[in-house]
């Protein structure tokens, strides 16, 4: 079996791999280790792993400062490693991969869009946020389709692209961090620059909707870099949340987040489309493109709304 | 999260109007010092108290009082005469609770309801004993200013006479109520009032509060009397019996809304329907903030009139608004932000819950009016689970033709049939004149 061995060096900052071959291997501060630590705590040829039948066992050969299990507290002679686990030597974390099933690795927020193959290049990303400015614009300024209620349509969307951001921010964050063991900090992250990029959407609006006169294109750096920013947020959070290993319990932690999430937006639409709440509530959005909009009669307007007289079901 | 186009703007609450509120069993706290008639009031007290039954729901579970009301004797067959609002709940569910009389001496019995007026608030209950003695209609009203006595059970305290004035009938209160000066308190609820000579002209049903109350009128309570009594007790009678009530009493009124020219008034640059009939009131109000970057100017007229079907659901009312919006400092993005803002705020201005109406349905469209004016209109309609062919209809509607100036229209007109819902939409959308 092919393994990786990842050495967190200087408390985690940086990591060294090794790639090895071979079913008997040593790990220390000797030259001739397989797996080289530069670290005083750790003895010259410190612990051996040893492949026996797809089992991965590592042993101490008695060493000054042992090894331990992430965690563990009593040093221990001999144990069993599942690829993925990290265990310590001397006062430095490592980490054992296999080849054939690695474990995915975190991205970090600035790199993961780097990570998804259409989005790799500069041009691929500005397209996604040309896509999402485009479909603002055209709710805006739409005038091809104004006999159906288009703004409708696109608050749904936009409330929609809501419920599935913070979908995939619970699914990543339950799905990876809780049950899976990963990485907090780019959850975390994705989480704060998303509160923050909404209040500046909200305050700032709110200070040019009504302190800048004549500003009548401050609507539009404020549509552009927040649908670019929640965009990137957002199919950041999809790959972290779908590049993760579909094990039995991450399922289980998935299904949660998803209960969790449905059962909130759930309340949430049955207000909203409540009889007794407001009617009116996704058709909310007046664009003064209205204004070209072509309208029917009076006449033509009563007749057609006939069919909303529906009695009541027995 | 907010949707970039729906976030909250700074935009100023709504107003309030001063107006004052029907209320039906509120609470009333203020004590006047009583008029000098207190000999007459004593005479009626001693004489008439013995006819005057507090009327109460009972909780069949618990056998406790659910509700209370007071009654009076109109007849030798032991018929009483309250208000359906008092009885509403028994004839809604009638395995819940039962009806039961206790007489000023103590005495109790089971009543049975033989007839309702629900526009009127009137309800024909009977007792199985006769009664000898009871209580006769007046000729005529009183002329106003003459004191009258109204009777009943105030907070379940015992029997009660309360001396007032009589004000004539309301003005603007299109069900014809009689304004009695003088406190009427839950529980009094369809007790009698009485002139000096000790005969009916009215029956107690609602307060203002502050020594403003309002009686049923003598003429109604006549012609209810003499109504043809219900054969058939079921629920589906008394709900058809009911159902047949409001749509005569919505055709009445219907009638004259569509039928009667509206007076149409400027109101900021556009021409609107102000009083369109004589029992709304409208108030009006503009807005004086400097910080608001456009000018906000209201008027909306109620008809107060509410028509009590059942604890949290009431018919009747008609109530519209219209909004003048006008700005020269914000751009048209800005502007129309605002105004979605301002839409998202109407409401339907009845009471009703999922019980009583089905989800309302909507229609939505561009309507051209006058003068190349285009309304983005929302028209929607909910049914009545119980009285079917009747609707509450609810219109908002903002002008989209121009960039800095915009008109909001909104109406709710509340236990209408569609056709009439359809013509008041189509003459509400014509009556209203751009410049």
């Amino acid at each position: 079996m092919e393994l990786i061995v990842e050495v967190f060096a200087d408390g985690s900052r940086n990591v060294e791999r090794f790639r090895i071959d071979k079913d008997r291997f040593t790990i220390g501060r000797a030259y001739n280790c397989e797996v080289f630590i530069s670290d005083r705590t750790v003895s010259p040829t410190h612990a051996e792993v040893v492949i026996d039948a797809g089992v991965i066992r590592l042993n101490d050969l008695d060493s000054l400062n042992g090894v331990h299990r992430l965690g563990a507290t009593d040093r221990q002679k001999s144990f069993e490693v599942v690829a993925g686990n990290s265990f310590i030597i001397g006062r430095t974390r490592v980490r054992i991969l296999s080849v054939d099933a690695p474990v995915p690795e975190a991205v970090p927020l600035h790199d993961a869009l780097n990570q998804i193959p259409f989005l790799s290049k500069w041009y691929q990303k500005l397209a996604v946020v040309g896509l999402f400015a485009l479909l603002l614009a055209f709710e805006q300024w739409r005038t091809a389709f104004e006999k159906m209620d288009w703004s409708s349509f696109f608050a749904a969307l936009f409330i929609l692209c809501g419920f599935i951001f913070v979908l995939t921010l619970l699914w990543g964050f339950i799905g990876r961090v809780i049950v899976h063991e990963t990485r907090f900090a780019d959850h975390f992250v994705a989480m704060v620059a998303y509160l923050f990029v909404q209040s500046v959407l909200v305050l700032g609006r709110e200070w040019f909707e009504f302190n800048l006169q004549d500003f009548w294109w401050s609507w539009l750096p404020f549509a552009v870099i927040s649908t670019a920013l929640l965009a990137m947020l957002l199919v950041n959070q999809l790959y972290l949340a779908t590049h993760m290993n579909f094990t039995k319990r991450s399922l289980i932690g998935m299904t949660l987040a998803l209960l969790v999430v449905v059962s909130l937006s759930y309340r949430d639409i049955d207000d909203r489309m409540n009889f007794s709440s407001n009617p009116f509530y996704v058709t909310v959005i007046l664009p003064p493109a209205y204004r070209l909009a072509p309208h029917s009669e009076i006449n033509e307007f009563v007749e057609d709304a006939q069919s909303i007289f529906t009695p009541p079901a027995d | 999260m907010y949707p970039i186009n729906v976030c909250p703007l700074n935009v100023k609450p709504a107003p309030r109007w001063p107006s004052w509120h029907f209320l039906f069993l509120a609470l009333l706290l203020a004590w006047f010092a009583q008029p000098a008639s207190a000999e007459d009031a004593q005479s009626l007290f001693n004489e008439y108290g013995d006819l005057i039954y507090q009327i109460r729901i009972i909780d069949q579970i618990s056998g406790k009082q659910a509700g209370i009301g007071s009654g009076f004797v109109v007849d030798g067959n032991g018929r009483i005469v309250s208000n359906y609002h008092v009885v509403a709940e028994i004839l809604a569910e009638p395995d819940r609770y039962r009806l039961e009389f206790v007489s000023s001496n103590g005495q109790e019995g089971p009543l049975t309801v033989l007839n309702v007026d629900v526009p009127n608030d009137l309800a024909l209950l009977k007792m199985d004993a006769s009664t000898p003695k009871y209580l006769s209609l007046a000729a005529a009203l009183p002329e106003q200013g003459a004191a009258i006595y109204s009777l009943g059970n105030p907070h379940d305290l015992g029997l009660t006479v309360i001396p007032g004035t009589y004000n004539g009938i309301a003005a603007r209160s299109a069900n014809q109520r009689i304004h009695f000066s003088g406190s009427i308190n839950p529980g009094m609820s369809g007790g009698p009032a009485l002139n000096s000579s000790g005969e009916i002209i009215g029956v107690n049903v609602a307060t203002a509060g502050n020594q403003i109350s309002f009686l049923v009128a003598l003429d109604k309570l006549r012609s209810f009397l003499e109504e043809p009594l219900l054969q058939d007790f079921s629920i589906e009678a008394i709900d058809r019996l009911i159902t047949e009530q409001l749509v005569k009493s919505q055709a009445q009124t219907a009638a004259h809304l569509l039928n009667e020219q509206w007076p149409i008034e400027p109101f900021g640059e556009v021409r609107i329907p102000q009083t369109i009939a004589p029992y709304v009131r409208c108030w009006g109000q503009s807005n004086d903030d400097p910080d608001l970057l456009y000018e906000h100017s209201v008027t909306r007229c109620d008809s107060e009139e509410r028509v009590f079907l059942r604890s949290g659901f009431d018919t009747g009312r008609l109530l519209y608004r219209f909004d003048w919006l006008k700005t020269e400092d914000l751009s048209p993005l800005q502007f129309y932000g605002a105004l979605s803002q301002l839409i998202q705020n109407i409401r339907p201005d009845n009471a009703a819950e999922e019980e009583d109406v089905t989800p309302f349905t909507c229609h939505e469209g561009f309507a051209g009016g006058r003068e190349q004016s285009v309304v983005k209109a929302t028209f929607c309609a909910r049914g009545y689970k119980r009285f079917k062919g009747l609707f509450d209809v609810l219109y908002v509607g903002m002008s989209v033709h121009e960039d800095r100036r915009a008109l909001m229209s909104h109406f709710t007109i509340a236990g209408v049939t569609q056709e009439n819902g359809l013509s008041f939409v189509k003459k509400f959308l014509e009556s209203i004149q751009w410049n």
